[in-house]
């Protein structure tokens, strides 16, 4: 009987593919897309165009139950989970050398209280200054960028697509309680970021 | 006997990310609203942490979006693959 209904329905009710027009419809769209969420657009171009090379090799599967756009933007977003993972490897949870501090230069590790030098004091960056929300932000889009690739893509699947935990865990491969760590370490090295360059 | 909870900003700022986001037990909430009354930088962060969420999430939204274009040579020559290989198919 399943089978029979998909049979019969109408393929002209249907959302149809058509791939003559995707750069002119969606191009643009596809690449700001990517680029917000991967920052490097050289790289956003090539997606979009694996993106459209791969959705021609499959247009069987479109079953035309969503728009073409989004059927598109799940491939890319495929794509660029791939290369959070493939800018991850390696560094799990297990730091990169060089970059970020680890805990114990946060906290002394006899008695696990804030180091003077770290203690978080007060900053004056709650207080709404319009004026100095652009510099603000120039600041901490610095400091972001600092901290190791795997905790960014945690931040940017979080707050730019409200991924869930358990989604941004399967995607990046890290266990629920190492992300709890990776919240808590990018924090703690934001944080310190900006006491040392705001104000 | 309960479960101890550590005492150590190191955990208890640890439980305070995890606590806005996820269930954390009785136990644990207790042994945070403690620890904070009684720790001035731990109350610090908890501020500063709440304000970052949102600087984050802002900051995410706003600055890389200036709508970015692709080139025309760059679309020409993706129009022209596409309509190559969809001409084969």
């Amino acid at each position: 009987m399943q089978n029979l209904e998909t049979i019969s329905t109408p393929i002209s009710n249907r959302c149809s593919l058509e791939p003559q027009y995707w750069v002119e419809r969606h191009a643009d769209f596809m690449y700001n897309y990517a680029l917000i969420r991967i920052n490097d657009s050289d790289l956003a171009q090539d997606l979009v165009q694996e993106t459209f090379l791969a959705a021609l090799e499959r247009t069987s599967t479109f079953e035309g139950r969503s728009s073409e756009r989004t059927w598109l933007v799940s491939i890319l977003k495929n794509k660029i989970f791939d290369v959070y993972r493939k800018r991850s490897s390696g560094l799990t949870i297990r730091m990169p050398a060089k970059t970020p501090s680890e805990v114990e230069d946060f906290f002394n590790p006899d008695d696990g209280r804030w180091n003077k030098t770290d203690q978080p004091v007060y900053m004056s960056f709650e207080e709404n200054d319009p004026l100095r929300e652009k510099e603000f932000n120039q600041v901490l889009e610095k400091c972001m960028l600092k901290l190791p690739e795997l905790w960014l893509a945690v931040f940017r699947m979080k707050h730019i697509d409200d991924q869930s935990t358990q989604i941004i865990c399967n995607e990046l491969r890290v266990t629920p309680s190492n992300y709890w760590v990776i919240i808590h370490r990018a924090k703690l090295n934001l944080r310190a970021c900006l006491q040392k360059n705001w104000n | 006997m309960g479960v101890k909870i550590s005492n150590r900003c190191e955990k208890i700022t640890l439980l305070l990310e995890k606590g806005r986001f996820a269930k954390i037990t009785y136990n644990e909430k207790l042994a945070l609203g403690i620890h904070l009354i009684q720790c001035r930088a731990c109350r610090q962060y908890q501020k500063d942490s709440r304000y970052l969420n949102k600087a984050m999430a802002q900051c995410f939204k706003t600055s890389k979006i200036k709508p970015a274009k692709l080139n025309t040579i760059f679309k020409d020559s993706l129009a022209e693959q596409i309509r190559s290989r969809s001409g084969n198919q």
